[in-house]
């Protein structure tokens, strides 16, 4: 709902349902972002 | 004199029957106003090319020019089917003369279409992708058409309908028809999600569900997992744990429409990430994610917002190599 198309026929991922089933699907999801931030700072230096 | 017997016929079932959804749209909006009449009228519209559609799906395999492909590939790159654009052209055929809408836009046309200026304009924009799931035609199998609405802001002098690129939360109405076993039509327009079953003896749209909550939890996950590869580690992950888990159950009909209404009804989850060759994944926002997004938030599910869809945190170099 808060994405902005940049172009009418703009694509964009979806994942959609369940309160809790979008949870758990988020979960997953910023647990790869927290292990991504983990490893961006390494990897840096 | 009339009987003072109990009726054979419950009452709520009249009722039911008599709830169309051009009355169902004022009610709704508690108003005959102007605007609430422009609404309804809209609706009534939509399931005029809804009615349209499903008899020419109804009798695609009897009638000549309904399966198969034109040739042409539209501007998604897709071949287009010959439903693609019959049903196209039915929704620009039922507003044409209608004095609703200024422009329609759907997922087959390059540009969105304007009402010529012989006809009579209105204020309104309609976003539609006429035939969702169209590979499912030929195979006998339920496809969908999804609609959104949304007001014209400024003049749009240069044609480019640079206004339609705003958020989802511009939608005044959004909803799909589901030709299956039943045509169903479902409907918002921000207040509750509201489904319609087409009556063929008597051609109307007549209300089934009222104010559809969507289940907190539900056992189905549906994805196309012969992209498996192809998604990030995320959402590969999610995967394995469905796999592991006991109570969950994949359902994939290719028909984003129908996959989207089971999840509706009982609950359960839809994916579609995007992948390696496509990060932005498969669906258009203006035509299928945002509408979809309207009823979902209506119904009280949920989705995965903001950049968490986007992708861009996860660099395609880190994307695994398939074995």
């Amino acid at each position: 709902m808060d994405a902005i198309p940049d172009r009418l026929h703009a694509r964009t991922p979806l994942i959609i349902g369940s309160r809790e089933e979008v949870k758990l699907v988020e979960s997953f999801i910023e647990d790869r972002l927290r292990r991504e931030e983990v490893v961006a700072p390494a990897t840096s230096n | 004199m009339v009987s003072q017997e109990p009726s054979i016929v419950p009452e709520h079932s009249l009722d039911r029957d008599c709830t169309t959804l051009s009355r169902h749209v004022l009610q709704q909006l508690q108003s005959f106003s102007p605007d609430a009449q422009d609404l309804s009228a809209i609706m009534n519209r939509i399931a005029l090319a809804a009615k349209l559609i499903a008899r020419r799906l109804s009798r695609a395999g009897l009638v000549a020019g309904a399966l198969g492909f034109t040739g042409e590939v539209n501007v998604q790159g897709e071949s287009v089917k010959k439903m693609d654009v019959y049903a196209n052209d039915v929704f620009i055929s039922v507003f044409k003369q209608s004095g609703l809408v200024c422009r329609l836009a759907s997922e087959e046309m390059d540009d969105p279409y304007y009402i010529p200026e012989n006809c009579p304009i209105g204020r309104y924009t309609l976003l539609y992708d006429p035939i969702d799931g169209s590979s499912n035609v030929d195979i006998n199998l339920n496809v969908g058409s999804i609609f959104s609405i949304r007001q014209q802001e400024g003049e749009d002098l240069d044609g480019k309908a640079q206004d339609l690129l705003q958020d989802g939360h511009k939608q005044i109405a959004a909803g799909y028809v589901l030709y299956g076993p039943a045509t169903v039509l479902v409907y918002s327009i921000g207040r509750g999600v509201h489904s319609f079953i087409l009556d063929p003896s008597l051609g109307e749209f007549i209300l089934s569900q009222e104010n559809i909550r969507i289940p907190e939890r539900g056992p189905v996950y549906s994805t196309n997992e012969g992209n498996f590869w192809q998604w990030d580690e995320a959402i590969r992950d999610y995967t394995r744990y469905v796999h592991r888990h006991e109570g969950y159950t994949a359902r994939y009909s290719g028909a984003l429409v129908g996959d989207f209404h089971r999840i509706l009804l009982q609950g359960g989850v839809f994916l579609y990430p995007g992948t390696m060759k496509k990060p932005e994944g498969k669906l258009r926002l203006l035509y299928e994610t945002a509408p979809l997004a309207f009823l979902m938030e209506q119904a009280g599910g949920g989705l995965v917002r903001g950049r968490k869809t986007s992708w861009t945190p996860f660099p395609i170099a880190s994307m695994p190599v398939p074995p």
